[in-house]
């Protein structure tokens, strides 16, 4: 007996004595990596951008600029100024900051660390990054930019909209001056999936960024055309093949969170969740868009296994604020809401019909003709982008309604404007942050403000997440929500 | 040298034991002369014991003339016998209604007097748990001991139970109590299948394995002093479970318990009954709600497409709930010798559900045995084998077909659920679902038994114990527990599911085990002649290990075939944690003259939690007993017994594994809202992504809990009238938590050491012998229970923690200063007076405010109030449950009256109303009071809507009839010339009523977040809770 109680009590005090410490050396995480390559940090954020970007933002808040009118609260309240919708604006600014600012700024660090330095996937870093804090000064205006993502500063003060605008700019030229377009240089490839690891193609994104920016800027500080006119002549995207968009598959899993949303609330078809508002059916139905059917489905009635009325009306539009889906109302199209309907970041359209509108305000030289022609293109681009696609509007279509377009040079300068902008919000559509932001630069067309709204204007930005206000001491104090933003006139 | 001479001296020393042996027998008996069968006989200061037979009577050896028998049972005071001259002794046992005498359970299966602890415990006999005996353990000690409280989470069968012992110590969320089976902690863990806001499956928590019938006491350590010999786990209390062992005698005991019980739904919702679905008051066969026209008998076009006279269905959703069944046996055979004990149970606990084809079943194998052996060797052991299988539990939360008592809430009142049989056609050979409830929304039928959510759970735990006791008053214990836990689930949508067209399965893998070793060696023995001391070191090794694996599919290619081949997507997630730790502890308890008792522990602990160079921390406690009646010799006819306690302890904590280094982890999926999200790999692209959480650094210290007790325990008219009394004051310091940091800084928390919470606390226990007559006696307890919880302080500069985050913006929030609140979206208030509503002036109805707290979620004081009547061989057992305080929100209502279902909202369906409560606030800031007309179907839209909580909370207070039970034990004379020595017969009764409730509509008693989380407060369509009733058979051999 004595035997075995020495055993045990000598084996306690071998697992105290020496076992201790290598027993208890069993903390790292067997399913974690302590370092990864980039190339597995850009899906996470590309993904997560995306979804946020469709189902939380466009899905969301379209209706603020009246693309659509919802038949369910949580698809609009925002619109009418409602705070309740904390988890809205948090789910965000998280999505921006802390999984995509957060896991870029990881990448290029650890780039930065390489000896050499990855450049490419610094500079590939800076252009994402320059685009989602884009997307950040558009929703909130003052955000932190300066001292984010940076673990020296715990409290990030806020950057006003102004320094943020011009700091994406100089992001987007570091980038460019970065970039090592060898063709052995290592870059994110496989983890790209905007352009597969064309180094182009990224100096174009990043100056139609700059661009938007820029033009965001000249609102203000006219000061600014020259550096717009030498963006419009260094890559950038023209072409349909050179855009910036992430690809969503009809796949289960990699489904559009739009259409999934139908997949799973509704069978797959929209039965009014987003349906037609007056608002936007009348300036289509009023120009013969041809994108009207591209955008809307005919009026149907409410049970989805309705077909088609077949007429070619479209029907009535919920009044904003309405929050109508009443039979016969038009509902947009499985086109737009389809399983494979990519996240479009930048488009061609957009920055040929910028660059129209840059010829008519004097930022870069040309005529009306000039305008002209860069009106029209950013038109066709506009339609072509459905070629071969759900949706595909036939030539003659097109050519009619182009032809049926008053030349700039008929207009005044002001009503070119308004024609170019009026473009850019039908083009826009369904795209929150994009529909929105040239709203506000343009405020074309006029808005009504919706039914019930609590506040008396059209919404002009979000509120700061609650979770960030009690956590940053430096959170300014909320404007209210129809406060214009600093870059509006 | 020294101990060789030790072992001589043992020798010696059981040598003069063995000379000088006589025998001395007697009767034990009441007060009434009746026998005490099964009283235990013990010679003071040995292990010889013995147990009366079945007359009372005894027979035992004794050494020496002046040896000291120890008169014991249960109910009924000790009493001590000095062996004279005479060879026989009876002896009559007083019965005692407090049992002060009463030995309790501490850690690590050590022994003690209860009197002499200086601090609270609640003791739990095995008799009150197999009365109308409950399927979760967690839910019997409802309403039977202070300082406790005890939320049923789910109706779901098998759902899980939360207990929480003394408050919140952590806002970390490891706040359960530490559950130990003969020494052995086992899991109680609670994983739950799915999102529990987007349609998770609540699994229940684990510690329901535990057999009641097995059950011969149930302790419970509330405070931090009593578990410190635990260790970090048992910060938060303990819960010792002690199961029944074979009892000496010559006969074998086999008891057989039956139960039957029939469960219906406890609460279902008041419906109006005058309104078909629709909008605007017309009809509209898509919409489930109750918007519609006037219930008036018209003739239309029905969901299945059948002409139909619109008429209503008041019972269609009691209707669609069946009766469910609960099946309890149990047989358990048992006996044992001066030297071996032997005991086997097995029980076979079987229910349906009151939702079609739901069901579970366990099967439990419990054996145990130990034997003396000569060489002053104990051992034993303990096994215990469980199998539980279910099917058809339902979902909770939102977002997901499954939930589906929120569909059937929301049957219009014009539907005829005769008509959703069939739900599906297989002619075809491919499933097709037939009269769904609308385009968009499945037959329930089909979600019942089409859609699948099985769980099977193997268990074994146990203990095996080695122990050596060379002399009297020094042992050396080896104790090895184990307790493995395999748990499988499965769920799928069939093909044809609405939200789920193209058919999905998971299987969900969890398996958990855990070992635990203790070596410990006891020295007791008196000093001098007053004082005592009881002496304990020992060693604790602790391993756990998490392993699970989840696999997603989605797209099956032939229906109903539970292939991964057979589908477009797998989505495969693993899991593992391992934790190990190693405890060095000692216990020093000092008595005089038995009323003062001192008691002090220490314990260090290593983890591998911690940082390697940090992962020690030390942690000692102080109590003390004084029973001032013994020590002041105060006896009278009042005050007959009196104690005051006072104890100071401290424990340390360790931290979840892995959470030191920064980490970059593969990502299986990406959120999107509504459920949208999407998954990795994304078209054959991998993905990972940094921490969320910023690792603390190598400075990372332990937590610690520092807790405060005094405690009163008084008893008068000769034991007639109890009362226990209890304050604490529990500080936590250090928390390991990850509080939120600005998200602008690209993490979302920062784990380090920060914070302090306290809880205080008043407990009480009332104990009344209210009437006691030779046949008639009338036992009742009241408990009483009133927590304070405050968090005293975040990180500097955080004000705010998020503890669980809801829908629909409603957050759990832990903030300085206060308790943990419900935030929620509010009405719109007045500029200028924040407690007037006012309306929107174009609408009049009410709208949205800003984010606010809405109220606490734990409750004012919780109480209960069990009572045991007994008349010859009637007894009569019931217990009543008190919670108030608190808040709930409750979805369930939301959707109710936002769908015109509720009752209350035909009131005045046909006119236009005023919206009296609320305000208009003019352009200059005044207020008049709201004039517009609403009508019900917007008002109700607007009041209840799904994002404003305020419209949707009430006061969770309830009082409820939780058990009754009434029993008949046949008089032993009927049975005299049977084999049988005790029958007795039952009604038994569960969850009988609400007497009580400010909450229409629902029970509420639920909560969405589940046993493993702090979460509490909201409601999100719960599966009714069921109300049980049945009979009980017990038969003893």
């Amino acid at each position: 007996m004595k035997k075995i109680l020495a055993i045990l009590f000598l084996g306690v005090f071998v697992f105290l004595s020496t076992g201790c410490d290598d027993q208890l050396d069993i903390n790292d995480d067997p399913l974690a990596a302590t370092q990864v390559d980039p190339n597995l940090l850009f899906p996470e954020v590309f993904v997560n951008f995306s979804n946020n970007r469709t189902i939380e933002v466009s899905g969301r808040i379209g209706n603020i600029v009246q693309y659509y009118e919802p038949s369910l609260g949580v698809f609009g309240t925002m619109a009418l100024g409602d705070l309740g919708n904390t988890f809205l604006v948090g789910n965000v600014w998280a999505n921006y900051y802390s999984t995509g600012l957060k896991n870029l700024v990881l990448a290029e660090n650890t780039a930065a660390e390489q000896d050499p330095a990855n450049v490419n996937v610094i500079a590939q870093s800076k252009i994402l990054q320059a685009f989602i804090y884009y997307n950040i000064t558009c929703l909130w205006e003052d955000a932190p930019f300066s001292q984010a993502i940076d673990l020296e500063f715990p409290e990030p003060v806020f950057d006003s909209q102004e320094d943020i605008l011009r700091g994406i700019v100089a992001m987007v030229d570091e980038a460019s001056a970065l970039l090592d377009k060898n063709p052995d240089a290592f870059r994110v490839d496989t983890g790209d999936m905007l352009f597969g690891g064309d180094l182009d193609k990224w100096e174009m994104f990043g100056n139609a960024i700059k661009l938007k920016a820029l033009m965001l800027l000249a609102n203000k500080d006219a000061s600014v055309a020259g550096q717009i006119a030498s963006t419009l002549q260094s890559p950038i995207i023209r072409t349909l093949a050179d855009e910036a968009e992430f690809k969503y598959f009809d796949a289960p899993g990699n489904f559009n969170p739009l259409w999934n949303t139908l997949n799973l609330f509704s069978n797959g078809i929209n039965p009014g969740y987003w349906g037609g508002s007056t608002t936007f059916l009348d300036i289509m139905q009023g120009t013969n868009d041809p994108r009207l059917s591209t955008y809307y489905d005919e009026a149907r009635n409410l049970a989805p296994t309705d077909t088609l009325i077949g007429t070619g009306e479209f029907g009535p539009g919920g009044v904003p604020g309405s929050f109508n889906a009443a039979p016969g109302n038009s509902v947009v199209s499985l086109n737009i809401l389809r399983p494979d309907f990519p996240d479009r970041y930048l488009t061609a359209a957009e920055v040929v019909l910028m660059e129209a509108e840059a010829i008519v305000s004097g930022y870069v030289s040309g005529d009306l003709a000039a305008a002209d022609a860069a009106y029209r293109e950013g038109i066709m681009l506009s339609m072509n982008y459905y070629d071969g696609k759900p949706g595909e509007i036939a030539q003659e279509d097109k050519d009619a309604y182009l032809a049926s377009l008053p030349a700039l040079g008929t207009l005044s300068t002001e009503d070119a404007l308004e024609a170019i902008h009026l473009q850019l919000y039908v083009h826009n559509f369904f795209r929150g942050v994009e529909g929105w932001t040239q709203w506000r630069r343009t405020k074309v067309p006029d808005l009504v403000v919706p039914l019930g709204s609590q506040v008396s204007d059209i919404l002009r930005r979000f509120f700061y997440p609650p979770d960030e206000k009690g956590a940053n001491p430096n959170t300014p104090a909320d404007l209210p929500l129809d406060a214009p933003m600093w870059f509006e006139n | 040298m020294k101990r060789l001479s030790l072992v001589i001296l043992l020798l010696l020393a059981g040598l003069s034991w063995s000379v000088a042996q006589r025998t001395i027998t007697g009767t034990v008996t009441d007060e009434a002369g009746e026998p005490l069968i099964g009283a235990s006989v013990l010679v003071q200061g040995t292990t010889s014991g013995t147990v009366t037979d079945l007359d009372g009577k005894y027979s035992i050896n004794v050494n020496e003339e002046d040896a000291v028998l120890l008169f014991s049972y249960t109910g009924f005071s000790s009493q001590e016998v000095t062996v004279g001259v005479s060879d026989v002794i009876d002896v009559e046992l007083v019965f005692d209604v407090l049992k002060i005498d009463e030995v309790v359970v501490t850690a690590s299966g050590i022994e003690r007097q209860k009197r002499d602890l200086g601090y609270s415990v609640t003791t739990i006999g095995g008799d009150e748990l197999t009365v109308a005996r409950e399927t979760n353990i967690v839910n019997s000690l409802q309403g039977k001991t202070s300082g406790v409280q005890i939320t049923n989470q789910s109706g779901n069968l098998g759902g899980s139970s939360k207990i929480l012992i003394r408050g919140i110590n952590s806002l970390s969320g490891n706040n359960n109590p530490l559950w130990v089976v003969d020494g052995v902690p086992i899991f109680d863990s609670n994983i739950s299948t799915g999102d529990r806001i987007s349609g998770g499956f609540d699994v229940g928590n684990r510690a329901q394995d535990i057999n009641p019938d097995d059950i011969e006491s149930i302790n419970i350590l509330k405070g931090a002093a009593a578990a410190a010999l635990y260790g970090s786990r048992a910060a938060n209390g303990a819960i010792i479970v002690t199961t029944k062992r074979g009892k000496k005698g010559n006969r074998a005991n086999i008891t057989f318990n039956s139960s039957v019980r029939f469960d219906t739904p406890l609460r279902l919702p008041d419906f109006q009954n005058e309104y078909a679905q629709g909008n605007n008051g017309k009809l509209n066969l898509q919409a489930l709600n109750g918007w519609g026209p006037r219930i008036d008998g018209r003739t239309y076009t029905d969901f299945t497409g059948e002409e139909a006279t619109l008429e209503a269905f008041p019972d269609n959703v009691n209707d669609f709930y069946e009766t469910g069944t609960t099946y309890i046996t149990n047989l358990a055979v048992g006996g044992g010798n001066e030297k071996s004990n032997y005991r086997f149970s097995m029980t076979a606990l079987n229910r349906t559900g009151i939702f079609p084809g739901s069901e579970l079943d366990r099967y439990t194998l419990s054996f145990n045995a130990g034997t003396k052996f000569d060489q002053k060797i104990n051992s034993s052991f303990g096994i215990n084998l469980v199998r539980t299988t279910s099917a058809g539990n339902v979902a909770q939360g939102g977002n997901d077909p499954n939930v589906l008592s929120s569909t059937v809430n929301s049957f219009p009142r014009n539907l005829d659920i005769s008509k959703l049989t069939p739900w599906i056609d297989e002619s075809t050979g491919v499933g097709q679902q037939l009269n769904p409830l609308t385009d968009m929304t499945n037959n329930p039928y089909w979600i019942a038994n089409e859609n699948r959510f099985d769980t099977e759970v193997d268990r074994m735990y146990g203990n095996f114990t080695l122990q050596y006791e060379p002399v009297i008053w020094f042992d050396i214990t080896s104790r090895l527990g184990m307790d493995f836990v395999v748990d499988d689930r499965f769920r799928s949508n069939r093909v044809g599911t609405l939200g789920r067209a193209q058919g999905d399965f998971t299987t969900d893998q969890i398996q958990q085990r855990q070992l635990d070793y203790n070596l410990l060696a006891t020295v007791k023995r008196p000093i001098n002649d007053d004082f005592f001391i009881k002496a304990i070191v020992g060693f604790n090794y602790n391993n756990r290990v998490l392993e699970r694996f989840t696999n997603f599919a989605q797209q099956l290619t032939v229906e109903e075939l539970f292939s991964v081949g057979n589908v477009s997507v797998n989505s495969p997630i693993n899991d593992f944690t391992e934790r190990r730790l190693f405890g060095v502890y000692g216990d020093i308890t000092l008595s005089y003259k038995d009323y003062l008792s001192l008691n002090v522990t220490g314990r260090n602990d290593w983890t591998s939690t911690l940082p390697i160079d940090n992962n020690s921390y030390f942690y000692p406690s102080v109590n003390l007993s004084f029973v001032f009646t013994d020590a002041f010799n105060i006896s009278n006819n009042i005050l007959s017994y009196g104690k005051i306690r006072a104890s100071y302890a401290q424990v340390g904590g360790d931290t979840n594994p892995y959470q030191l280094n920064f980490l970059y982890t593969p990502q299986a999926d990406a959120f999107g809202q509504f459920g949208t999200g999407t998954q990795f790999p994304f078209n054959g692209t991998l993905a990972f992504g940094g921490p969320a959480t910023i690792p603390p650094g190598d400075d990372l210290l332990p937590e610690s809990v520092n807790s405060v007790e005094f405690g009163l325990e008084l008893q008068f008219f000769k034991g007639r009238l109890g009362l226990d009394a209890t304050y604490y004051d529990v500080q936590t310091t250090d928390q390991i938590l990850a509080i939120a940091i600005p998200e602008s800084t690209g993490f979302n928390f920062r784990r380090q050491n920060v914070g302090a919470t306290s809880n205080t606390g008043i407990e009480l226990e009332l104990n009344a012998n209210i009437i006691r007559t030779k046949d008639f006696n009338w036992n009742s307890l009241i408990t009483f229970t009133s927590n304070r919880f405050v968090v005293d302080e975040l990180a500097p500069g955080v004000d705010r923690l998020i503890v669980n985050s809801g829908f629909n913006s409603l957050q759990v929030i832990a903030s300085p200063g206060e308790q943990y609140g419900l935030f929620g979206n509010t009405f719109l208030k007045a500029s200028s007076d924040s407690t007037a509503v006012v309306v929107n002036p174009n609408t009049g109805l009410r709208q949205t405010g800003p984010n606010e707290r809405l109220g606490n979620v734990f409750p004012d004081f919780v109480a209960g109030w069990s009572n045991n009547l007994s008349y010859k061989g009637l007894s009569l057992r019931f217990t009543f449950d008190w919670r108030q305080g608190g808040l709930l929100y409750s979805e369930t209502v939301q959707s109710l009256r936002a769908s015109g279902l509720a009752a209350e909202t035909a009131v005045n369906r046909e006119a236009a109303f005023v919206d009296t409560e609320a305000f208009i606030e003019n352009p200059d800031g005044t207020l008049t009071p709201n004039n517009i007309p609403v009508r019900a179907e917007d008002f109700w839209n607007a009041y209840s809507a799904g994002n404003i909580g305020e419209g949707n909370v009430f006061d969770a207070s309830f009082i409820k009839l939780r058990e009754v039970s009434i029993s008949y034990q046949l008089p032993t004379t009927w049975l005299e010339n049977s084999p049988v020595s005790g029958l007795s017969i039952g009604f038994e009764a569960r969850n009988l009523a609400i007497i009580y409730s400010a909450i229409p509509h629902i029970d509420p008693e639920t909560n969405l977040f589940g046993a493993a989380n702090d979460g509490a407060g909201i409601e999100f369509n719960s599966p009714p809770t069921a109300r049980s009733l049945g009979a009980n058979l017990r038969v003893t051999f």
